[in-house]
């Protein structure tokens, strides 16, 4: 399974390290599982569309996006994919900033690992890399571990049909921004940051109000690189990358 | 029809995620776009940050966020920071409830 060459690839030990980084995440992913779930049955999804949709959908943002659209005719498909693609767009972005990631793994670790990519894991998989590590299992490893919560919190809410624990009153909303915040603190890397973030800050600012949320993350990335590539290059810059 | 609209859902998502792999692919070819990209997904953190700000968050979350930041700062210890500002969020919810109720 190891596919090691020059601290990339993807590994056993990797895809543990995933498991255990976002286990209080995937945790709290249960109880938004449910009241996707709940939300779904609520706005005349069938169970069984609402389950796939979990399993081989798996985007949270998307998918409560679509219930406004339900059920689909010939004339919404069109919205369904509009909306679908503006929502996950972000996904193109995580991916090509995994580029280290991505280079030492084989073809087939790497078309699994990428159905399983979402904004929790993909942070954490950013996270390891200021270890010196670069290793794929991270990614897949906490991916398999959201998926499984999201799926299991999706049936839960479907056989429910009422939400018996609010996320807001756990924190668990909370807990979500917390673990973001916190990961954003820690790949802080020195002044050269400080205009691609302001810059990044602001433009989120500006398209969070005209936007929807996978919009503005998308804006921000592009804003952060755009600052970055005009940006004079440091020696040590290209010490860490 | 729905099953069509699950198809467009998965493979449309699917895509996404498989394209930005493919991106990887090449740019990692130009140390060039690695920095970039470096910056990329910083600034795609703090997008993410942001949003979780601005839309649906109420104050408890925004002082969350913040306690979580300087506890980050203060420990750099990511879970403690995470955690604790949960913390915060929840105990600062049901603080109306216990004064309420007193």
């Amino acid at each position: 399974m190891a596919a090691v060459g020059m601290q990339t690839g993807i590994t056993w030990h990797g895809i543990r390290r995933g498991l255990q980084g976002i286990a209080p995440v995937a945790a709290a992913v249960v109880p938004f599982g449910m009241a996707f779930g709940a939300a779904a049955a609520a706005a005349g999804v069938s169970p069984g569309a609402a389950a796939s949709m979990s399993v081989f959908v798996f985007a949270g943002a998307a998918q409560f996006t679509v219930l406004g659209l339900w059920p689909p005719t010939v004339d919404t498909l069109t919205a369904i994919l509009v909306a679908t693609l503006a929502v996950n767009a972000r996904f193109v972005i995580y991916g090509a900033t995994l580029a280290p990631f991505v280079s030492g793994s084989p073809p087939l670790a790497r078309y699994a690992t990428a159905f399983f990519l979402s904004d929790e894991n993909w942070a954490l998989a950013t996270q390891s890399d200021a270890d010196g590590r670069r290793d794929l299992g991270v990614l897949l490893g906490a991916g398999v571990l959201l998926w499984a919560a999201w799926v299991l919190g999706t049936a839960l809410g479907l056989m429910t049909g009422v939400l018996p624990i609010e996320p807001r009153m756990l924190g668990l909303d909370a807990l979500m921004a917390t673990f973001f915040v916190a990961i954003l603190v820690s790949s802080w890397r020195g002044a050269d940051d400080l205009w691609p973030w302001l810059g990044a800050a602001v433009a989120a600012l500006v398209s969070a109000r005209a936007l929807p949320s996978g919009y503005a993350i998308a804006v921000a990335a592009v804003t952060a690189g755009a600052i970055g590539a005009l940006l004079p290059e440091r020696a040590v810059a290209d010490a860490r990358s | 029809m729905e099953g069509l609209a699950l198809l467009v859902m998965a493979v449309t998502t699917y895509a996404t995620r498989l394209g930005g792999f493919a991106v990887a692919r090449y740019a990692h070819r130009v140390p060039r776009m690695l920095r970039i990209l470096q910056h990329v997904s910083m600034g795609a953190l703090v997008g993410i940050v942001v949003s979780s700000l601005t839309t649906t968050a109420d104050w408890a979350v925004r002082i969350a966020v913040c306690a979580a930041a300087v506890i980050a700062i203060v420990t750099r210890r990511t879970l403690l920071a995470m955690l604790a500002g949960a913390v915060v969020a929840a105990v600062g919810r049901s603080l109306p409830l216990i004064v309420g109720a007193a």
